[in-house]
């Protein structure tokens, strides 16, 4: 399909003691037009020059509104679509540069649980089956037996039972069948598990469940995470980092713990404001900022800063000069020209609430 | 046509499902009240009745399947459950109107917006067609869709997520409705653009003066939003409070429980999420006692024997339960 413009890894190893380094992640892909004769119309910018690392241990959330490309993110780094550009280095290895089946070897070590407990598992296999089938693949235990002792025991990590090798997806519900697909992912023994909204199906009380049960499999088997999640109080509780992304870029990369504190960049000061907060005396205190309009198209995303249409500070050098991601110290970075200028003015947008609600974009793009 | 009366009054409202493996008690006689400009929340997860309690009032449980089996519901006082299926289309819309969670498949693909909005305008407000077109581009300016006079014409894909959930909007309050029923407005809407909706719904709700019932599974929606909220579980409301008593004061372990599994965006991250165990029963064989019983941490002997009263106790914060989880001592 597309032609890939694969820049050669000098060397392997070149993670600097990361568990994994993405680097200058690119993936875009065709648009085309007409039934018969299909041409090409342009290209999505799904991700746009992505870089960050993960280390051992580490939950690295990155959150983002639908179509942000946080998805395709995870399966770039996946291997699950070939990158257009850019390095993913993981344990070493410059995976992207790898062979099919070398790829395949590599991947052992990296797992992913998807946001769908119903259309991630087989119908037609029992859950014994379903985790059992990992390690075949990789051929990890010699005998029948010793796969399923594993069964057994990786089925019990997850808070199930070992009476329940034999049964089938159907019979389980929602949040039972999300610990089933951490059980497959774990039954290779990961170092590393991209998270694609894995409690976004699940009603709240069971998100709980699989949240606590994410966390402890991490302290117990030291595993680190990609937590992709459009939730970001989901994501600040679980991650160690949380990376924000908008139309295709990251915008600002931060420790959880000041996320709330001290965010920088205005996309995050708005989306923090958006989430309601469940204490009627702070809603009725708080004001929200409220960005006009929609995210727009990645097809033809807005020049330089792509947040700039709907950014309440944007300023002339926002439409023609592009913002890098930036360190500002303590590991935080932002892509914004004027977040000292934002965070010296106290973070009110110059820009009402009501003003923003009526000055909206039909579409974007 | 009381004025000084309540503009909705539920009682005992019950409605089961028939299906092939059994009935399923989807509401269990809910009660509630609401007043002209009041906002009522109704929250709970999937299963607990709370959208189906609302289709009762619109009259659109799905029969033959479905009925209400006990109960009332009074609008501006009369028992909607006796009007016939013409007199209540001229309620429906006209002065109770519904917003569903996903604004997609409740337009109608193959006719333009504008058309759509006209429709109920021409029928409720016996407008003709120029006039109803003006109304429907006053109606979309109204709810904050830019160049309205161009959208008119476009058809429901034509749009994003949050401006076809702006059309519908539109759409349901073309009428000026006394009540309005929101049923998950913003669940398919990102976090941005939920805010934007709710801000909308809000300041309409300031300007129209309509009531509205916000229905949705997340707590801290209701916070900004509503004046009362009812927590329904298995088809019970289990707790029914004024926003603030019920945030400052959750009474019932399920909304205890709600409460502390869902992580906050200012909580300490290095507190661990306490969880629900198990899953919500199944609603067909619903056991005796209270439903929430096999999951309760505070759970008695008692509490398998029959389902608590829906009390008050004096507090204007009626609960469903017989033991006070702040202290753990029955009540």
């Amino acid at each position: 399909m597309s032609a890939s413009v694969r820049s050669v890894p000098e060397t392997d190893a070149q993670s600097n003691g990361h568990l994994l380094s993405v680097k200058h992640l690119v993936k875009h892909f065709p648009v085309t037009r007409g039934a018969l004769i299909r041409r090409h119309a342009g290209w999505v910018r799904a991700v746009d020059d992505v870089s960050f690392n993960i280390e051992a241990g580490e939950t690295l959330g990155l959150v983002g509104e639908s179509g942000c490309g946080k998805t395709t993110t995870g399966n770039a780094v996946m291997q699950l679509e070939a990158p257009t550009s850019g390095e993913v280095v993981f344990e070493g290895k410059t995976i992207t540069s790898l062979k099919r089946d070398e790829q395949r070897r590599a991947r052992r070590r990296m797992q992913m649980i998807f946001q769908d407990p119903y259309g991630s598992l087989n119908p037609r296999m029992s859950v014994g089956k379903i985790i059992e089938e990992p390690m075949m693949v990789h051929k990890l235990y010699e005998s029948r037996q010793d796969r399923r002792d594993r069964v057994q025991e990786i089925l019990e990590l997850v808070g199930l039972s070992r009476t329940q090798a034999s049964r089938y997806p159907h019979e389980f519900s929602g949040g039972q069948r999300q610990r089933i697909a951490t059980a497959r992912s774990l039954a290779v023994e990961p170092s590393f598990i991209v998270c694609d909204e894995p409690v976004s199906a699940l009603d709240v009380s069971i998100q709980a469940q699989i949240i606590n049960l994410l966390q402890d499999l991490q302290q117990r088997l030291g595993v680190a995470y990609l937590f992709i999640a459009h939730d970001l109080k989901v994501v600040r509780h679980i991650s160690h980092r949380v990376a924000v992304m908008y139309l295709g870029k990251l915008v600002e990369v931060t420790n959880s713990d000041t996320l709330y504190e001290r965010p920088l960049h205005p996309y995050t000061r708005a989306l923090l404001s958006a989430v309601p907060v469940a204490d009627p005396v702070v809603e009725a205190k708080r004001e929200r900022i409220i960005l006009p309009g929609d995210v727009p198209s990645p097809v033809n995303p807005p020049s330089a800063c792509r947040f700039h249409p709907r950014c309440p500070w944007a300023q002339e050098r926002c439409k023609t000069e592009e913002p890098l991601l930036a360190e500002t110290g303590d590991g935080h970075a932002v892509a914004c020209h004027f977040w000292r200028e934002i965070e010296d003015s106290g973070g009110v947008p110059p820009v009402s609430a009501a003003e923003a609600l009526r000055g909206g974009e039909a579409r974007g793009g | 046509m009381t004025e000084n009366g309540a503009l909705l009054r539920v009682d005992d409202l019950a409605v089961e499902f028939d299906t092939d493996e059994g009935v399923v008690h989807a509401v269990n006689g809910i009660s509630y009240e609401l007043n002209s400009g009041d906002s009522l929340g109704i929250v709970g997860e999937s299963g607990c009745g709370k959208s189906v309690s609302s289709l009762a009032v619109m009259g659109l449980v799905a029969r033959p399947a479905g009925k209400v089996s006990r109960g009332s519901i009074e609008f501006r006082g009369q028992n909607l459950l006796d009007v016939d299926g013409d007199e209540m289309r001229q309620i429906r819309g006209k002065q109770i109107a519904m917003i569903f969670q996903d604004p997609m498949s409740s337009l109608n693909p193959v006719f333009p917006v504008g058309r759509q909005i006209e429709e109920s305008v021409r029928l409720h407000l016996g407008l003709d067609r120029q006039q109803a077109r003006a109304k429907a581009v006053e109606l979309l300016d109204t709810v904050g869709i830019p160049a309205p006079d161009e959208r008119v014409k476009d058809y429901p894909h034509q749009l994003s997520g949050g401006m076809q959930q702006r059309a519908m909007i539109a759409m349901a309050i073309s009428c000026q409705p006394d009540l309005l029923i929101a049923d998950e407005p913003t669940t398919a809407l990102d976090v941005t653009i939920q805010a934007q909706v709710i801000e909308l719904l809000a300041e309409l709700r300031r300007e129209l003066g309509m009531a509205v019932i916000l229905i949705t599974h997340e707590l801290a929606l209701v916070a900004g939003f509503c004046d009362r909220v009812a927590v329904m579980y298995a088809g019970y409301i289990v707790e029914y409070a004024p926003v603030h008593e019920l945030f400052a004061r959750p009474q019932h372990p399920y909304t205890l429980g709600l409460m502390q599994a869902v992580p906050t965006i200012t909580g300490d991250r290095s507190e661990k999420l306490s969880n629900i165990p198990g899953s919500p029963p199944d609603l067909i064989g619903l056991p005796q006692g209270c439903p929430y019983a096999p999951r309760c941490p505070y759970v008695r002997d008692a509490c398998h024997a029959m389902v608590p009263d829906l009390a008050d106790r004096g507090t204007g914060h009626p609960v469903r339960c017989i033991v006070d989880p702040t202290t753990g001592e029955l009540r």
